[in-house]
């Protein structure tokens, strides 16, 4: 999955209208990490861990942390 | 390997009890409409019931007891074991299984057990009190499971006030030569200790306040259950010689719905055959597995012969699984305190 396409993944499963900014990690609740964190583990198959998520500054940060999970 | 078969044991009753105070998560303080409303949609959780301080747990399980020992028509002096999972017991001294022997009126001759578990107990707790009946010294026994966890709560915490709820509940096992074995999958991850604690009250520290109140880190929680249910579930199915698809009912442990999702799809079991009851009661901790067969399926356990598989899974961190066969059994409907 390329970022565009996870970019979409994430953004898709909230609300268009629910405050939600994917350039700063550091402001999701626990509960959007959450929604997030299982996204990924059914999308990639990679489970991250609470330093992990936390360790990214946005997403293409993230997606660089499952990619290389994942190779 | 914690991966075991008991014989010549079954369930013949289940019963349970909950308070009738409900506390809404639309009414949660410190959250917006939108927060709130994400909030239940990601947890399942809508309602919860909350004990008053002077209900126990004890005195949940003590309530489903009476009315199941009743509608079974056993006789109590029968009753050769008592065993009583719960994380809130009446006193730190003695054991609540010994106080609930005498409130039953049970026989001196009947054996009592307190077991520390949170999620997982009801399947450790069914592995104790089948275990301890299979050789047949003891015919009949009581398997009482529930929490007031509500009361280990800070009030205004979100990360935990909106999940958790009260309940007790009781089982009957029997001694019967006839029945099919119950296959067990118990684990445990105790470097993981601090993920869901009460860290004051105990003797680790004796100088931190008598106040108790449960930490949760649930990103801690949610990963290790990802991780750590579905191979243990494949690993009982395998164990005991059965497809996935000859299960009836799946009966999770009432989590959140996020999570028990993500572990049903990861399973590929069909959404018929998971109930929840998370909408209505929350996460009652040891309780949910029982509280869910009582509450949403009580036709198909009085009336039908149903192989289950039952999964518990977190504070420890410990999980288990149990595969088992249950037939026409007791189940009277849901007592409110």
């Amino acid at each position: 999955m390329g970022f565009s396409e996870f970019e979409n993944m994430i953004k898709g499963l909230f609300e268009p209208d629910y405050p939600f900014d994917t350039s700063l990690i550091a402001s999701w609740s626990s509960m959007q990490s959450l929604i997030i964190v299982s996204a990924i583990d059914e999308h990639y198959d990679v489970l991250l861990s609470h330093q992990e998520l936390k360790s990214a500054k946005n997403i293409h940060e993230l997606h660089n942390i499952i990619t290389k999970k994942k190779s | 390997m914690a991966l075991f078969k008991v014989s010549n044991t079954k369930i013949v009753g289940v019963s349970g009890a909950v308070p009738k105070n409900k506390a809404s998560n639309k009414d949660l303080v410190g959250l917006n409409k939108q927060q709130i409303d994400l909030l239940i949609k990601t947890t399942g959780i809508e309602s919860r019931r909350v004990s008053p301080d002077e209900v126990c747990a004890s005195d949940l399980c003590y309530t489903a007891a009476e009315k199941l020992i009743a509608e079974l028509g056993w006789k109590k002096d029968e009753i050769g074991a008592l065993i009583f999972v719960t994380q809130t017991p009446d006193y730190p001294i003695p054991g609540t299984s010994m106080i609930l022997q005498d409130r039953l009126n049970l026989p001196k001759s009947c054996m009592t057990i307190d077991i520390n578990q949170g999620c997982a107990g009801y399947v450790y707790g069914l592995s104790v009190i089948s275990s301890l009946m299979s050789s047949g010294g003891i015919k009949k026994g009581l398997l009482l499971v529930g929490d007031t966890i509500t009361k280990l709560i800070e009030k205004g915490d979100n990360s935990v006030v909106p999940i958790f709820s009260d309940a007790g509940t009781a089982t009957a096992v029997e001694f019967d030569t006839e029945s099919e074995d119950m296959s067990f999958n118990l684990q445990t991850d105790g470097s993981g200790y601090e993920a869901i604690i009460v860290p004051e009250g105990g003797s680790r520290d004796v100088s931190k306040a008598s106040i108790k109140k449960m930490r949760m880190q649930g990103h801690s929680v949610f990963t290790f259950a990802l991780k750590e249910v579905v191979p243990n579930i494949n690993a009982v199915l395998e164990f005991a010689a059965r497809e996935k698809d000859q299960v009836d009912y799946y009966i999770f442990h009432q989590a959140n719905k996020l999570l028990n999702e993500s572990i049903r799809r990861k399973m590929g079991i069909d959404s018929s055959k998971v109930p929840y009851t998370l909408s209505k009661f929350g996460n009652t901790s040891c309780a949910t597995i029982p509280l869910t067969l009582i509450s949403e399926l009580s036709n198909e356990v009085k009336s039908q012969n149903l192989n289950l598989i039952l999964s518990g899974f977190g504070v420890g961190l410990s999980w288990g699984a149990c595969c088992l066969n249950i037939s026409d059994i007791v189940c009277p409907d849901l007592i409110e305190l």
